[in-house]
């Protein structure tokens, strides 16, 4: 090494530094360096070594070159790998594109780098060899720069060692004169090192831990701490943490727990790069953690009381800001603090509220609980004052405060607030339930008092109110100054008051009583008075205290009510009345009325015209009055009811407007009530009563209501006496109906069966007298099978009130018996009897006609089917070859044979389905067909027929498109039938035409035929069942007279219309089935 | 008896006792006995020992269910199905048949190209 090379010694300075190798390495470096030199006869060689991932000169030997020094870093950095990098030609070197620095380089135009490789192959830095011009190393030489490299790196390994050593000696030195344990860890073997104090800390020594390994920590470790202190391993062994820092419980040997802070770090890796060896320290932190725990279980606490919501804690520094408020505070204040207290805005003053006395007057600034205790440095208690949001939410608060000296010596201010609003609010609501009391008591109707228990009741106190009561001033009253109370109770009641409160005074409870008051106006007051004795402590009466009412109102309701009852009472004996004749049940009314009203005459008047008839009357017996009598209405007083047509009273004639009138005139009747009486709906007459004393009490609203009510009862007399002759009437004629009726007609007693009353129909069916028929029992007439039907029909009206229709059958007197049909209703008769009433319909001649249409359906059945079996079944047999083989034109002949005996078949089998028809039985099968095809097939099965007849079928020109919704086989029937019967009334050589048309509502089928028609007189029953037009035709034509109702029932099932135009030249039946018949199928299924 | 081998027919009507027969025996290949009235078949049914009796329902005399009331009263058809042959077609008369203790019915008209196999039907039906 050339010392006067300052540069390079500067460079190496810093080197030295980092790395302090062994004196006697240089000596090594400078003798190989110059071996390398004079060898290859380079002008530089040097050695550089690896720290923190830079490449440091370690030693140089040759010229100082400035540029070459200050771009070693540039040189450096053309290593990539472990390997010996060899630049022949910097100038022409590609690899040093990038490294303008290198290839413009002055003095260096190649230079060759070998690694230095140490234990475990790691690098320890390079060996360098620089020229000033281009060169291509030989062979040999490169060998000898691998050797030297060697032990270069060898001298570097030892030299490194020795200072590892001495750096861990002083390390542990120093750990030593710590309190602090030590540990290292080989993660892939397990093997563990502790040191003495490691095992100290959790009070063993270390040959008590023995064997020692990691399970020995772990066993020690708190099992909750495991697995943080895992993570936080695995974080470091990751790179993601620099250092492994864990804080953990341990197990002391005497069995508590202590807090340990463990530090380490990975110290070496194994060539994989997985962790090899971790050491650490090993600190005991128990005190430490429990002053911290400890600090942390009291903040918890005093946080528990302050948010405990009870009270509202709030603190307050110089400035007038809040420091600190708990939860019920801010709910208090309505303020939101932030978590930092010096971040809060929030004074005491705050411009967010208002602050008031509770009753909303001002509150004085100065007042405030802040100003008061951070001017005065003393507490204050429970100032009051409210405090108000702009949106009119308020809350009155009870204020305590005290100064505080903070732990940083400044002074800040505590307050305890409490919210007393709900108090506030109760305090105001009682005040005002007292004033709301005060104010009614004066406002009560009645008068309070309290007066001397002596003779004049000498009042002490006495209330306005007996002004109205009495029309004098309380002030009268009091110790008796004008008058006493006792002058002014009714001198008829004053000794039942004394009694009653001479009573109640023994008996120590309150008296009630009523009594009249002579009021100042000359009239009578009712009075109500409750009161009690008040006692001294010797037991003798101090004075009465009580309560007046005025209760005169109340007084005359009662009468008036008393008066309404006796009314009400009359006006139900008067509805009462009940059972006799209609005049009789007036003149009692009549009697009733006079009695409750006072008034000694009543009448109930017929009036027509000017003429006035008395109907019912009550009298005095010596009063000359008649029933029928009659009078001119003007000289009654009804002519006034009537012109009124309302009620009249008149208490008193001759000082009434109407003393005038005739009627008092002459009947000096004072006193009259009258009504005008309607019957329905009609001006009947009147209702009056009268006397010929005036009243005594004027007519009351009651007695004008009971009039009324009673005249309503007249008219209902009188209506339901018409609606009875009505009645009578109308039984009259409906008797004569019943008697004609050509049903027969049966009255039964529910409870009896018997025969109430019957018809001369039922006489007859049954060849009875009605005296007969009137002794006869149920039984006698009803065969005694029947009997479970009857109990069944019985049952119905029992529940309906209905019975029927059923059929059963009756006996006749002559033991034969016939069918009936019968059905019925219960009625009740005025007497409350259950009856029976029965329509009892003789149906004999209906069973019959239904007898003789099964007969003959089945008759025709079988009549028809025997010979039609037989040609059939022979035909059948020819064609099915049973006797032997047929010429073709024979099989041709049988085959049409057989078609049109299995067609007659057929219609054997409509004509008997004409029951199923009829009944609705019949199953359809609605298709959509083409008529064309239709018509087709109708024509070729018919053509025989008609040929036999010489007569032509002809099919008018039909659109193919034409469709109708239609059940095949019997639309081909009704074709075939009309055909058929077109053909029979055709002359030979006539045509027969068929023609279809679509029409608006369907499609319209014609069979025309130029026959003679149908003779007029027979139009009307075409279609009837079994008729012809001529009965010798059944047998000309081979019909059966059943072919057109049966076609018209069918079309008319199908929905659709037949009928039919007919005149001498021939006839035209008309069908028209509607489009969609689809229903009908579908319905049918 | 694997094999349906003899009728007996019941009918009054010779047209149709003709048809049956030349059905039963020519298209069936069946031993075919045929009696005229209920009473020549209550006679002869022991003797003839048939299969299957076809009878007739409307007949002068002793009618089809008459006919079968006493064939059953005699215990002389057991084994042996009776199938009524008639030209009653209303289902109420139909279902009084069956009631009556026919085994099945037949309709008038029938095919008689058809019988012989409706028959054996009916027989096989009856084993």
């Amino acid at each position: 090494m050339n010392p006067k090379n300052s540069s390079v010694n500067k460079i190496l300075n810093e080197s030295a530094k980092l790395n302090k190798l062994a004196p006697v390495s240089k000596a090594v470096f400078a003798r190989l360096t110059r071996i390398a030199q004079d060898t290859l006869n380079v002008p530089i060689a040097f050695i550089s070594l690896v720290q923190e991932g830079r490449e440091y000169i370690q030693y140089y030997s040759g010229p100082d070159i400035p540029q070459f020094l200050s771009s070693f870093d540039s040189f450096s950095r053309t290593i990539l790998e472990n390997n010996i990098l060899e630049v022949n030609d910097t100038e022409s070197d590609v690899r040093l594109t990038d490294y303008p620095a290198i290839k413009n380089h002055s003095y260096i135009r190649s230079y060759s780098a070998i690694p230095l490789i140490g234990q475990n192959q790691r690098r320890l830095g390079f060996f360098w060899v620089l020229n000033k011009s281009p060169r291509v190393l030989l062979a040999n030489e490169r060998e000898l720069l691998d050797f030297l490299a060697e032990s270069i790196s060898s001298e570097v390994q030892t030299s490194l060692s020795l200072e590892v050593q001495s750096n861990e000696q002083r390390l542990l030195s120093i750990l030593e004169g710590t309190n602090i344990g030590t540990w290292e860890w080989n993660v892939q073997t397990g093997d563990t090192v502790f040191n003495e104090r490691w095992a100290e800390i959790v009070g063993y020594t270390l040959s008590e831990l023995e064997p020692i390994s990691i399970d020995t920590w772990m066993s020690l470790a708190h099992p909750d701490d495991l697995e943080h202190s895992g993570e936080l391993l695995n974080k470091h062994f990751s790179g993601e943490l620099e250092f492994y820092d864990c804080k953990a419980r341990m197990r002391h040997k005497n069995g508590s727990w202590i807090w340990v802070h463990d530090r380490g770090r990975v110290v070496s890796r194994t060539d994989d790069g997985e962790p090899l060896i971790v050491s650490g320290t090993h600190a005991d932190i128990t005190l430490q953690m429990q002053a911290k725990q400890e600090l942390e279980s009291q903040r918890l606490f005093l946080e528990n009381i302050f948010n405990s919501d009870v009270s509202a804690f709030i603190v307050i520094n110089e400035d007038g800001r809040f420091t600190y408020a708990n939860n019920e505070a801010i709910r208090v204040l309505g303020l939101q603090l932030n978590d930092s207290p010096k971040d809060n805005e929030a004074t005491f003053d705050d411009p967010r509220w208002h602050i008031t006395n509770i009753d909303g007057s001002e509150f004085p600034n100065d007042k405030l609980p802040f100003a008061v205790v951070s001017r005065t440095k003393q507490p204050v208690k429970d100032i009051k004052h409210a405090i108000r949001w702009p949106d009119g939410e308020w809350k009155a608060l009870s204020v305590n405060g005290a100064p505080l000296l903070n732990a940083f010596g400044e002074t800040e201010y505590v307050f305890a607030v409490r919210d007393i609003t709900q108090q506030v609010l109760l305090e105001e609501a009682l005040r005002e339930s007292e004033a709301q009391f005060r104010s009614l008591v004066d406002n009560m109707p009645g008068v309070t008092y309290r007066c001397r228990y002596d003779e004049e009741w000498t009042m002490l106190y006495l209330s306005d109110k007996v002004d109205p009561l009495s029309g004098y001033p309380a002030s009268d009253f009091i110790q008796n100054k004008v008058r006493s109370y006792d002058s002014v109770i009714h001198p008829d009641d004053k000794k039942m008051a004394s009694i009653a409160v001479e009573k109640a005074i023994e008996e120590h409870t309150d008296w009630l009583i009523e009594y009249r008051v002579l009021h100042r106006d000359g009239s009578v007051q009712w009075a109500k008075e409750k009161g009690r004795p008040v006692y001294d402590k010797n037991g003798d009466v101090e004075h009465l205290d009580g309560f007046i009412l005025n209760v005169t109102d109340d007084k005359s309701n009662r009468i008036e009510l008393e008066n309404q009852l006796s009314a009400f009472k009359a006006l139900n004996d008067i509805s009462s009345i009940a059972g006799t004749e209609t005049l009789e049940r007036l003149n009692l009314a009549l009697a009733l009325g006079s009695s409750y009203l006072g008034l000694e005459l009543g009448i109930v008047s017929q009036i027509q015209e000017s003429e006035y008839k008395v109907v019912a009357f009550t009298a005095p017996e010596n009063a000359e009055l008649k029933n029928g009598q009659t009078f001119a209405l003007s000289n009654t007083y009804c002519d006034i009811t009537l012109n009124a047509n309302d009620v009249i009273t008149i208490d008193e004639m001759k000082s009434s407007e109407y003393r005038g009138h005739p009627c008092y005139q002459s009947f000096t009747l004072e006193s009259y009530i009258g009504v005008p009486l309607y019957v329905e709906g009609k001006r009947f007459g009147t209702l009056s009563f009268s006397s010929t004393t005036s009243r005594e009490n004027s007519f009351r609203e009651t007695e004008k209501q009971f009039i009324r009510l009673m005249a309503r009862w007249v008219s209902t007399t009188l209506e339901l006496k018409n609606q009875q002759a009505t009645l009578e009437r109308s039984e009259q004629r409906l008797r004569g109906l019943f008697e004609l009726s050509p049903i027969g007609i049966a009255l039964n007693d529910y409870e009896t069966g018997a025969f109430v009353d019957l018809n001369a129909a039922l006489l007859l069916s049954t060849g009875y007298t009605r005296d007969e028929f009137i002794s006869l029992s149920y039984w006698d007439v009803t065969p005694r099978e029947y009997e479970a039907e009857e109990f069944k029909q019985l049952k119905m009206l029992d529940t309906t009130s209905r019975y029927g229709p059923f059929e059963k059958e009756y006996i006749r007197k002559d033991g034969s018996r016939y069918p009936v049909c019968l059905h019925g209703m219960l009625v009740e008769d005025n007497s409350g009897r259950k009856l029976i009433w029965s329509i009892i319909e003789d149906i004999s001649e209906r069973k019959r006609n239904d007898e003789i249409k099964n007969q003959f359906v089945s008759t025709v059945s079988h009549e028809l089917r025997t010979p039609i079996s037989s040609i059939t079944g022979s035909l059948q047999l020819l064609l099915g070859g049973a006797t032997g083989e047929l010429p073709k034109s024979a099989v041709e002949m049988i085959a049409i044979a057989l078609k049109n005996s299995s067609r007659l078949s057929l219609l054997i089998d409509d004509i008997l389905d004409l029951e199923k028809l009829l009944a609705g039985r019949i199953e359809w099968s609605i298709e959509t067909l083409s008529v064309h095809s239709l018509f087709k097939d109708i024509i070729e099965r018919n053509e025989p027929f008609a040929k036999r007849h010489n007569v032509t079928l002809s099919v008018e020109d039909i659109d193919p498109a034409l469709e109708i919704d239609v059940d095949a086989q019997r639309f081909e029937q009704v074709i075939t039938n009309l055909l058929s019967n077109a053909v029979k009334f055709s002359s030979s050589g006539d045509i027969v035409t068929l023609n279809a048309k679509k029409e608006e509502l369907g499609v319209r089928i014609s069979i025309i035929d130029r026959g003679e028609g149908i003779p007029e007189e027979f139009h009307p029953r075409v279609f009837e069942k079994f008729a012809q037009a001529n009965a010798s035709n059944t047998r000309k034509t081979g019909g059966t007279g059943l072919g057109l109702s049966i076609c018209k029932e069918i079309v008319e099932q199908l929905g659709g219309t037949i009928d039919f135009e007919s005149n001498p030249g021939g006839t035209v039946f008309n069908i028209t089935f509607p489009y969609r018949n689809k229903t009908l199928g579908e319905n049918n299924g | 008896m694997t094999k349906l081998e003899r009728v007996l027919v019941v009918d009054d009507e010779q047209d149709i006792q003709a048809i049956a027969k030349l059905s039963l025996e020519r298209v069936g290949g069946l031993e075919t006995l045929i009696c005229s009235s209920g009473r020549e078949a209550i006679d002869k049914v022991q003797v003839f020992a048939p299969n299957i009796i076809l009878l007739d329902v409307m007949m002068p005399g002793l009618d089809g269910p008459a006919t079968l009331s006493i064939l059953k009263e005699k215990g002389l058809v057991t084994n042996i199905p009776v199938v009524f042959f008639t030209a009653k077609v209303l289902d109420k008369e139909i279902e009084e048949l069956h009631s009556c203790g026919a085994f099945d019915v037949i309709s008038k008209p029938f095919d008689p190209m058809k019988l012989p196999s409706i028959l054996e039907d009916i027989w096989r039906r009856s084993q």
